[in-house]
């Protein structure tokens, strides 16, 4: 049994090259040949494609996917036709879930909040979210986001890491890789999920870092004692204890590394490594106490309150402050089926001041200049009711041809709507989004080309957008 | 000095190499010798064995001696890993080529002469290669004449130029996208020899002349001109242009009236003018891929790229250094540690000229040591914010006249140094929450200067 290999220089590597190169061999140096056999894409420390206008991304993320028809995209006709048959001229035959697909009827169903135009960009937003409707000429709507999936959990694996599939790396992860770190004392990709909501479930895959090195794989920052899991000195071991242990061990990875040179056992040294920095570092960011009242007040009175979205949001922008890359917030709970007036009521209530005030207060510390905030979910919801439909309430269904997701900050235009629904907010009639072009335009902010920035694995060079996807230039400042 | 016994045997690699290369070549020449002469008294297959043993020897040493120069590294991994493979390979060979002159394997005789062919074929490839590796990929062919040079590029099959391949600013609206266009929609009937209508519309000469009906362009109301009337009828109409064949798209009919608006000179440039409004932007965006977007600061000047010496100092005192993409040389730093230094400081002005984005928030930063910040000519972005900075030292920046965006929140100045911000043409963004500047003066200054935009407390 021979279980010694190599796996930074495989046998399948060196029989690529030998086969597929040696014929063409003579020329390939004269013309070029790293075209012709190309290694696996570099990382791009420091030296990006394009200017990287965003250096750092917080990644508000909506889960269970919120109404844009209860919220931003507004259609007066729906109101006018409550109750009426969705026509077949609009759906075409459009798949529907099987929730709603045995439905006899699909009753058009309006929504019963009040819509407004706010700000000089005059952009729709409706009485659920006065704060962010506060801040529309920071904003940059794209109401038409379209996606390929229609349920939840591949919907959220596409958004997050360019396929519908589990195991590829997620934005962060990509972001991690491709750019490297700006703080060595903090992991570049941060989680932050709203505690005890309930919805649809999330999972640690979608921060994962698929194929990618493993130290790109989102860490996620948890309320309370304990805020990365077993980070702490268990009680007895100190620091002084914990660095010898370490750099012992550190010997001993280093003779396996000699002798395997699996890239993991870097990897793992690094975590470690990263590990013992952090537990300094970590209690220092996750302490809020010295935030002064007006910044608690700003973000709302769940502010105060650990693991809330809002405490998120306050500490999204406190691990800005110390250049963390990707930071990605998850608030569950959008998924109204039923019962979604009261739904929204609730969810916005949670979320409209703290994303406002997050906004606001990177604005006015001027780090808007090179940070990106993006709010969204993994698709949108229908225009017809699920279920019953009466005056005070009604569901919607799940929608994956068209949604509303806002950004602000470095590179984009402010106070614009990019695309536009038909009148009955079902199909797009003007500049849609595909998830890949969406992920195009956020790898192109930060500088680089998401056709070149590739990983091989399997024999295969991988890419966030798979084999699509296109930079929606018009929304670029 | 360093000790190194591994790369100071390894350096002698280049020298040692000529051995198996002289070795092995002579083997090849006595060959030829053997055959030619014919000379049945005269055996050389003993002097030719003898030779290639010596030449597989040499070339082990110096396979070994090659192995140890690579482990210094720095090479081009890609072309490292042919150059050592064929080297094995032709060793590999020459063993063979000795173990079938002596006998040792019996195989029919033309095998010898195929394996001595592939042996001067490979010595000639990892030659090649191994000079490569030392004078760079382009040492033999850079004073080649341009014929090789172009067979080598394979440049010679692009004849057409496409516009991708010209400078923006080069770019001449007429023979590059309306001669084009009339090409390809009209001259198959509008050219010199058919004429139809009497036009010619083959140059801007012809263009201009107009046909039977007279001039078919009109500079001062481009939409009444009969070029753009005819080609913009309904598809029904009799008169509709072209009558056969692919119509003019929006973006071409926009592009004509836009270019009669701007006079119809045949020199005209896009670059020229300011006249290019958003839309015309978006249009040569999308069907031209031409990008004619307002260009920022750092990709209009153009400065050296910074040596790897600098970025190294420049990473080792703690600064992070981001490149401004492929397209400038321009460079970004964001300084990591909580206190800076004089020395550090200092260093900044290793790449004066390269900086324009700076982060400097939080490192408790003087008034002395922004003085130096004052030097670094292309800077657009500074960012300067909770460090113990005063009036004195926003005066002593004044020399920065690039600076469209100053991050000055959480800092000790007053409403004394507004009118000296007021001096930066370029400012547009001004960050002054937390300072002694009071809303009042915001009010004012914004007021008096409305293209500075002063952010404090949302």
């Amino acid at each position: 049994m021979c279980n010694h290999h190599n796996p930074n220089y495989t046998r399948r590597d060196f029989l690529t090259k030998t086969t597929l190169g040696l014929g063409a061999l003579s020329l390939s140096s004269l013309m070029n040949a790293s075209t012709l056999v190309d290694t696996k894409g570099a990382p791009l420390v420091g030296k990006t494609h394009f200017p990287p206008k965003v250096k750092r991304v917080i990644y508000l993320f909506q889960s269970g996917g919120p109404s844009q028809l209860d919220l931003f995209d507004h259609k007066p006709l729906l109101t006018k036709l409550n109750g009426q048959e969705l026509p077949e001229s609009i759906r075409k035959g459009q798949r529907l879930t099987g929730m709603t697909a045995g439905q006899s009827s699909f009753p058009l169903a309006g929504s019963i909040f009040q819509f407004k135009q706010h700000g000089k960009s005059g952009a729709w937003v409706s009485d659920r979210m006065p704060h962010v409707a506060g801040i529309s000429d920071e904003l940059c709507f794209i109401k038409s986001m379209h996606t390929d999936a229609i349920n939840h959990d591949p919907a959220v694996t596409f958004m997050q890491t360019g396929s519908q599939f589990s195991g590829r790396p997620s934005i962060g992860s990509w972001v991690s890789y491709g750019l490297g770190s700006d703080n060595e004392n903090l992991p570049n990709f941060v989680v932050l999920v709203t505690k005890n909501k309930r919805g649809q479930p999330l999972y640690s895959r979608l921060w994962g870092n698929g194929f990618l090195p493993s130290e790109h794989q989102g860490t996620q920052f948890r309320a309370g004692k304990d805020p990365v899991l077993f980070l702490q000195n268990p009680p007895g071991v100190t620091a002084e204890s914990r660095r010898n242990q370490l750099d012992h061990l550190n010997q001993l990875q280093q003779l396996q590394y000699d002798t395997l040179e699996d890239p993991e056992i870097k990897a793992r040294m690094s975590q470690y490594e990263m590990a013992f920095r952090m537990q300094t570092s970590v209690p220092e960011i996750m302490d809020t106490e010295g935030e002064p009242e007006h910044i608690y007040d700003m973000y709302g009175p769940d502010s105060k309150i650990p693991g809330t979205y809002a405490a998120n949001c306050l500490l999204a922008r406190r691990l800005v402050e110390k250049d963390v890359k990707f930071i990605q917030l998850y608030h569950q709970g959008w998924d109204h089926h039923g019962g979604l007036p009261n739904g929204l009521r609730e969810q916005c209530k949670e979320t409209d001041q703290p994303t406002a005030a997050l906004i606001k207060d990177l604005k006015q510390r001027g780090l808007l200049e090179d940070t990106l905030v993006i709010w969204g979910g993994e698709f949108g919801r229908t225009n017809y009711s699920q279920g019953a439909l009466s005056a005070t309430n009604y569901g919607r269904d799940h929608h994956p041809k068209c949604f509303t997701l806002f950004m602000a900050g470095a590179g984009i235009k402010k106070g614009i709507v990019h695309g536009a629904t038909d009148e009955f907010g079902y199909n797009i009639v003007e500049n849609p989004v595909h998830v890949h072009d969406f992920q195009a335009t956020l790898m192109h902010l930060m500088g680089v080309d998401h056709e070149r920035l590739t990983y091989k694995h399997q024999g295969r060079r991988f890419r966030l957008t798979d084999v699509s996807g296109h930079v929606v230039k018009d929304i670029l400042s | 000095m360093e000790e190194n016994i591994i790369v100071f045997l390894g350096r002698f690699h280049p020298l040692i190499v000529h051995l198996p290369i002289g070795f092995l070549i002579m083997a090849a020449l006595l060959q030829l010798y053997a055959l030619k002469i014919k000379n049945r008294s005269l055996n050389l297959d003993h002097t030719i064995a003898y030779t290639l043993f010596w030449g597989t020897l040499a070339s082990l040493g110096a396979i070994v001696i090659g192995w140890l120069l690579s482990l210094q590294g720095g090479y081009d991994s890609n072309l490292l890993f042919w150059h050592k493979w064929v080297g094995i390979l032709v060793t590999l060979l020459s063993l063979f080529g000795w173990l079938l002159k002596t006998e040792r394997i019996r195989l029919q005789k033309s095998v010898f002469f195929i394996v001595l062919f592939f042996i001067l074929v490979l010595i000639g490839v990892t030659g090649h290669l191994g000079g490569s590796l030392t004078h760079g990929e382009t040492y033999l062919t850079h004073y080649a004449p341009s014929f090789i040079k172009n067979i080598i590029d394979g440049k010679n099959e692009k004849k057409n130029i496409g516009l991708s391949d010209i400078d923006t600013d080069s770019i001449t609206v007429f023979p590059h996208i309306i001669q084009p266009i009339l090409d390809s929609k009209c001259v198959s009937c509008h050219s010199a020899s058919k004429k139809e209508g009497g036009l010619v519309l083959t140059n801007h000469k012809g263009l201009m002349e107009g046909g039977e009906h007279g001039s078919i362009i009109d500079i001062k109301t481009p939409l009444k001109s009969i070029l753009i009337n005819r080609v913009t009828l309904p598809l029904s109409n009799k008169k509709f242009m072209p009558p056969r064949g692919n119509s003019l798209t929006f973006g071409e009919i926009q592009i004509l009236e836009w270019w009669m608006k701007a006079g119809a000179d045949s020199l005209l440039k896009f670059s020229d003018s300011d006249v290019l409004d958003p839309k015309m932007i978006h249009i040569l965006d999308r069907d031209y891929q031409l990008d004619y977007r307002p260009k920022p600061f750092y990709e209009k000047v153009k400065v050296p790229k910074i040596t790897s010496e600098t970025l190294h100092t420049l990473q080792k005192n703690n600064f992070g250094v981001d490149f401004m993409g492929e397209a400038s040389n321009m460079i970004s730093i964001t300084f990591k540690e909580k206190s800076i230094s004089n020395e550090q400081i200092s260093k900044l002005l290793l790449a004066k000229n390269q900086i324009t984005w700076l982060n400097l928030s939080a490192c408790n930063l003087s008034d002395q040591q922004l003085k130096q910040i004052a030097n670094l000519k292309n800077l657009t972005r500074l960012n300067i914010n909770s460090n113990p900075i005063t009036d004195e030292g926003i005066k002593s920046i004044t020399p920065l006249k690039n600076i469209a965006s100053l991050n000055v929140y959480n800092t000790k100045i007053s409403n004394v140094s507004l009118p000296i911000l007021t001096k930066h043409k370029a400012l547009k963004s001004l960050y002054v929450w937390k300072t002694g500047i009071t809303t009042t003066a915001i009010d004012e200054l914004s007021k008096d200067y409305p293209k500075i935009s002063s952010i404090s407390e949302q």
